[in-house]
C-alpha cells in the first residue's frame, strides 16, 4: 500500500512538473513582448529595458528556467507583471473561493445523481426513468453559465432571496455559505447530470450480475440487494468518474465564478489573461494542475477504500 | 448523417446503409433534432435576410428597449436590436461548431490510429500526453491557446480544435487496439498486406462509426464552448455577436435588462441538445460499444 502510494505520488509530481514546464515554456513563446504590453505603445527604450530587468526578462531563457523550477519546488510563483504582488499570495486568498465551490458542487451532484441513478436503473422504463433521462440530457446540454444566468434571475432579481453580486469582503460564515447555494447549484445540477448517467448504466450492468439473483433468491429485501450488494460495486466507476469529472468541474468554475462575480481562480486567472499578466497566468495554470493532478490522486488512493479487490503495490 | 452508413466500411451493402438513414429518421427524438438543426442552419445562412435590423447599428436613444412590436426581443445598452444580434450570432456557434471538430477528427484520428496500432513506445508515449491533456478542463485548454494566439474567430476555432483532439486520438486508438487483433485483420497481413494498406482499408472504415458519434458529440460540446470562450471576452469579440458575448451582456445589465440573456441562452442550449440528442441517435444505431468496449463483445462478432 505504501508502495503504491508513493508510486502515485511520484507520477503525480512527475505530470505538475511537466505541466508546469510546458506552461513556462508556452508563456516565453508569446511573439509579444511582455514589457510593451504591460507599459503600452508609449513606453520608452529605457523604461522597456528596465522593466525587463526588473521581471528578469532578459536573462538566457535556461537561467530563467532554472530559477523558476527553483521557485515552484519553495511555491514561490513570481511577481504579477502589473501589480507586483507576489502570484502565489494572489492565488492563496482566492483558492479558498474556488475550492469550496467545487466542493459544494460535487456534494450537490453526488446526492442528487447517484439515488437519482439507482432509482432510473431500478425502474427502468418507468416514468421515473424517462425524467430522469430527461434531466440528464437536459444538464448535458445546459451551458453551466447559462444555467447560472437563469438561477440568477429567478432566485436573486425576481425572488429577492439571494445577492445579485456575489463578491466578498469579509462577511461571517452565514454569508460565506448564503453566496455558496446559488454558484454550487449551477454547477452541482451540471455535475448531477453526469453522475445520474453514469450511475444508471453501472447499476443497470450491476443488476444483472449472478450475485444479485443469488441475494434476491435467498430472500433477501430489495433495498438492501440495491444498497448495499449493489451500490459497492456500481461505487468504483462512479467514484472514478466524479474525479474525472472534477477537472471539468473546475473548467466550469471559471464560468460561474464570472456569471456571479464570485472571487476565484477562474476569475483571477481570466483578469489575469484579459490584462496580460503573463506571471500570474502561468501561476494560475499551474495552481489548476496540482488540483486536478492531486484529486486523480486522491480517486486512485479512493479505490482502495470503496473496492478490497483492487490490488496495490 | 449520409456517411452515417459507412460505418462498417465496404462491407456494409448499399441496402443497409439506407436502411440505417431510415432508421434514424424513425426516431423521433433523432427527427426533432436534425429538424432543429436544419432551423439554425437556415437562420445562420439566411441571417441577413432574416434579422430585421444591423446587428451592429447602435441607437443609443433606444437603448435597454424592453421586448416590443419594433424590437421583438429589446435592445441592448447601446441600443442594438436582441433578435438580430442572436441571429447573427448563429453563424459563430455553428461555424465553430463544424469547423473545429472537423479539424480536431482530421488531426486526432490518424494519430489515434497508428499509436494503436503500432504500438511499443510511440503509443506509450502518445497516450501519456493524451490522458494528461485529457485530464484539463478543455476550456481551460482553450482559453490557454487564445492566451498564446490571440482571439478572433480562426483562434477559437484553433483552440477548440486542440482541446478535442485528444478525444479523438484516445478513441480511435482504442478502436485500432480492437481491431488489429481480429481474424480478418490477421488473414489481411498474412496475404502479404502492408501496415499502411491494414489501416487503410480494415481499421480505419471500422473505426469511423465511433467517430462520428463522437463527432456530433463534440459539436456540441465546441458549439458550447465558443459561447463560454465569447463568454469570458475570450472568443468572439464585441461588437461582432456571438451567444457567448450575448449572455455576457445579459449578467452585465441583469437588473436594467433581465431579458436580454434569455433568447441567445435558450437558442444556444437548443443547439447543444439538439447534436447531444443526434449522438445518442446515431450512437444507438451504430452502436459503437461493439466496437469501443472490447473483450466482451469481441466473442460475439468473431
Amino acid at each position: 500500500m505504501i508502495r503504491f502510494v508513493l508510486r502515485r505520488l511520484l507520477a503525480t509530481l512527475v505530470i505538475v512538473l511537466c505541466v508546469a514546464s510546458v506552461v513556462f515554456f508556452a508563456m516565453r513563446l508569446i511573439p509579444a513582448d511582455p514589457a510593451e504590453v504591460v507599459l503600452g505603445d508609449h513606453a520608452t527604450a529605457e523604461s522597456l529595458a528596465a522593466f525587463r530587468r526588473s521581471a528578469g526578462l532578459d536573462r538566457p531563457l535556461g537561467e530563467q528556467y532554472r530559477d523558476f523550477l527553483a521557485g515552484l519546488i519553495v511555491a514561490d510563483l513570481g511577481r504579477s507583471l502589473i501589480s507586483n504582488t507576489s502570484v502565489g499570495q494572489q492565488i492563496l486568498e482566492v483558492l479558498p473561493y474556488t475550492i469550496s465551490l467545487a466542493f459544494a458542487a460535487l456534494l450537490v451532484g453526488a446526492t442528487l445523481g447517484i439515488p437519482l441513478g439507482v432509482a432510473t436503473a431500478v425502474w427502468r422504463g418507468r416514468w421515473l426513468d424517462l425524467a430522469g433521462r430527461v434531466f440528464a440530457l437536459l444538464g448535458f446540454s445546459l451551458p453551466a453559465f447559462y444555467l447560472g444566468v437563469v438561477l440568477l434571475l429567478v432566485f436573486s432579481v425576481w425572488l429577492g432571496w439571494f445577492p445579485v453580486v456575489h463578491s466578498m469582503r469579509g462577511e461571517g460564515v452565514g454569508e460565506h455559505l448564503q453566496k455558496l447555494v446559488l454558484p454550487a447549484l449551477t454547477l452541482g445540477i451540471i455535475q448531477a447530470a453526469y453522475i445520474t448517467r453514469l450511475t444508471r448504466s453501472t447499476m443497470l450492468e450491476t443488476l444483472r450480475q449472478d450475485y444479485i439473483r443469488t441475494a434476491f433468491a435467498k430472500g433477501l429485501g430489495s433495498g438492501r440487494v440495491y444498497f448495499v450488494h449493489a451500490l459497492r460495486n456500481v461505487m468504483v466507476p462512479v467514484v472514478t468518474a466524479i474525479g474525472l469529472y472534477t477537472g471539468a468541474v473546475l473548467g466550469g468554475a471559471i464560468l460561474t465564478e464570472t456569471v456571479f462575480s464570485r472571487p476565484g481562480l477562474g476569475k483571477l486567472l481570466v483578469g489575469a489573461i484579459a490584462q496580460r499578466d503573463y506571471n500570474l497566468i502561468q501561476g494560475g495554470l499551474i495552481t489548476f494542475a496540482v488540483l486536478i493532478a492531486g484529486i486523480n490522486l486522491l480517486v486512485d488512493l479512493s479505490y482502495a477504500l470503496i473496492d478490497p479487490r483492487v490490488k496495490h503495490g | 448523417m449520409a456517411d452515417a452508413g459507412t460505418a462498417n466500411g465496404t462491407a456494409v451493402p448499399r441496402v443497409a446503409r439506407r436502411s440505417r438513414l431510415r432508421v434514424l429518421l424513425t426516431d423521433p427524438g433523432a427527427r426533432i433534432a436534425l429538424l432543429v438543426i436544419l432551423a439554425l442552419a437556415l437562420l445562420a445562412l439566411f441571417a441577413p435576410v432574416i434579422a430585421p435590423f444591423d446587428p451592429t447599428a447602435q441607437r443609443v436613444a433606444d437603448a435597454l428597449q424592453p421586448p416590443g412590436t419594433t424590437y421583438w426581443f429589446g435592445t441592448d445598452e447601446f441600443g442594438r436590436d436582441v433578435f438580430s444580434r442572436v441571429v447573427h450570432g448563429a453563424r459563430p456557434a455553428l461555424l465553430v461548431g463544424l469547423c473545429s471538430v472537423t479539424l480536431a477528427v482530421c488531426v486526432g484520428t490518424p494519430i489515434g490510429l497508428v499509436a494503436g496500432f503500432l504500438g511499443g513506445w510511440l503509443d506509450t508515449a502518445v497516450s501519456g500526453v493524451v490522458d494528461v491533456l485529457l485530464s484539463f478542463p478543455s476550456l481551460l485548454l482553450a482559453m490557454m491557446v487564445v492566451t498564446l494566439a490571440g482571439s478572433g474567430l480562426e483562434m477559437v476555432v484553433l483552440a477548440i480544435a486542440i482541446s478535442q483532439v485528444p478525444v479523438f486520438v484516445r478513441l480511435a486508438r482504442s478502436s485500432a487496439m480492437i481491431l488489429r487483433e481480429l481474424d480478418y485483420v490477421a488473414a489481411s497481413r498474412s496475404f502479404g498486406a502492408g501496415r499502411l494498406y491494414v489501416l487503410w482499408r480494415h481499421i480505419l472504415p471500422n473505426s469511423v462509426g465511433p467517430i462520428i458519434v463522437m463527432a456530433t458529440l463534440g459539436i456540441a460540446g465546441a458549439i458550447r464552448e465558443e459561447a463560454g470562450l465569447s463568454f469570458l471576452g475570450l472568443g468572439v469579440q464585441p461588437p461582432a455577436p456571438s451567444w457567448g458575448n450575448l449572455i455576457y451582456a445579459g449578467v452585465a445589465n441583469i437588473l436594467d435588462a433581465p431579458w436580454l440573456a434569455l433568447l441567445p441562452g435558450t437558442l444556444l442550449t437548443l443547439s447543444v441538445l439538439a447534436f447531444n440528442i443526434l449522438g445518442d441517435s446515431v450512437r444507438d444505431i451504430l452502436d459503437p460499444r461493439d466496437i469501443v468496449s472490447g473483450t466482451t463483445d469481441q466473442g460475439r462478432r468473431t
